[in-house]
């Protein structure tokens, strides 16, 4: 059965309250913004416009959500934010794949945390009984896409990095099923075929112009 | 789970531009981890502050920050880092592949 259209599938949905025209509208930019980021990486500005599509998106969370901790949420991205920031400013550039892996790594960490937050606390989100399946989902692509993150590092098998961005992606998709946010699921939906895509082109050139062993330096 | 299945047709279309987006030739000649597929993953950060933002019990909370914690390191990570300015020598593909 289709179930009806209307405002809740344009943002977050929260113990069956649906979102603002303000809030809905803020997710559905934030989308669009990274689609655009995503689209426009050859030009060597996309990643800006994900920045600003992810701004877009975080706004519009805190602003729509009651937060009883935000002393604290804003230390722990400070602190989180600063962290990344070192090290991408001041890393050599041979380290930076390196510390794309560990972002994806980290991404993987976050999505298994925000899964476990969900599962201990399914009241203030309106989970039901069924959507365990969309947590263990998203808690399981998080697993894989650390697992992948780990083994990529130590160089024990070669991979690529944009799987793990498709791994990430799904995971963040799962997790906004559950929750009902319409920029997680487009956003992770677009990440992870297009991670996919990414993937699967760069392995059949790999096997077409690489010799064999081609991986990690 | 009638919340998911609303979300469904959003879901396809972003799937649908997503796979339009990595369409081949648009990035030849940046490596595979400029290509940006982290940094839309990075959306996960806004899960992250509803998370922590919504936690209830105090064992809810702390997890949550931690998730938030790990989300906001990625985010700059994997939004940053490819912005980083490559000497010309450095603009190849460092070696891993994708």
């Amino acid at each position: 059965m289709i179930p009806p259209v209307g405002p809740a599938w344009l943002g977050a949905q929260l113990n069956g309250i649906g979102p603002s025209p303000v809030v809905a509208g803020a997710y559905l930019f934030s989308a669009a913004l990274l689609l655009l980021g995503l689209s426009l990486r050859s030009g060597g500005h996309g990643n800006r416009w994900a920045m600003a599509g992810i701004v877009t998106g975080a706004a519009a969370a805190v602003y729509s959500h009651d937060v009883v901790n935000l002393p604290e949420m804003v230390s722990v991205v400070v602190i989180g934010g600063g962290i990344g920031l070192l090290l991408a400013r001041r890393s050599a550039v041979a380290a930076l794949p390196w510390l794309m892996l560990a972002g994806h790594g980290l991404l993987g960490v976050a999505a298994m945390a925000m899964a476990a937050t969900l599962w201990r606390n399914p009241g203030a989100f309106g989970l039901a009984a069924d959507d365990g399946l969309l947590l263990t989902l998203g808690f399981a692509l998080g697993a894989m896409t650390l697992a992948g993150a780990l083994a990529l590092a130590v160089g024990r098998r070669p991979g690529g990095l944009a799987l793990l961005g498709s791994g990430a992606g799904w995971a963040a998709a799962a997790l906004g099923f559950a929750i009902g946010n319409s920029a997680m699921v487009v956003a992770g939906g677009m990440a992870g075929v297009a991670g996919l895509r990414l993937a699967w082109r760069a392995r059949r050139i790999a096997s077409r112009a690489l010799p064999s062993g081609a991986g990690l330096p | 789970m009638t919340g998911a299945l609303a979300l469904l047709p959003l879901f396809l279309a972003a799937c649908a531009g997503g796979y339009i987006a990595a369409r081949p030739g648009t990035d030849s000649d940046r490596p595979a981890w400029r290509s940006g597929t982290g940094g839309v993953a990075a959306i996960l950060f806004v899960g992250a502050l509803i998370a922590a933002a919504e936690a209830g019990s105090a064992t809810a909370r702390y997890i949550a920050l931690i998730a938030l914690l790990c989300a906001s390191a990625a985010s700059v990570l994997l939004l940053g880092v490819p912005e980083r300015g490559l000497t010309p020598d450095g603009d190849g593909d460092d070696g891993v592949d994708g």
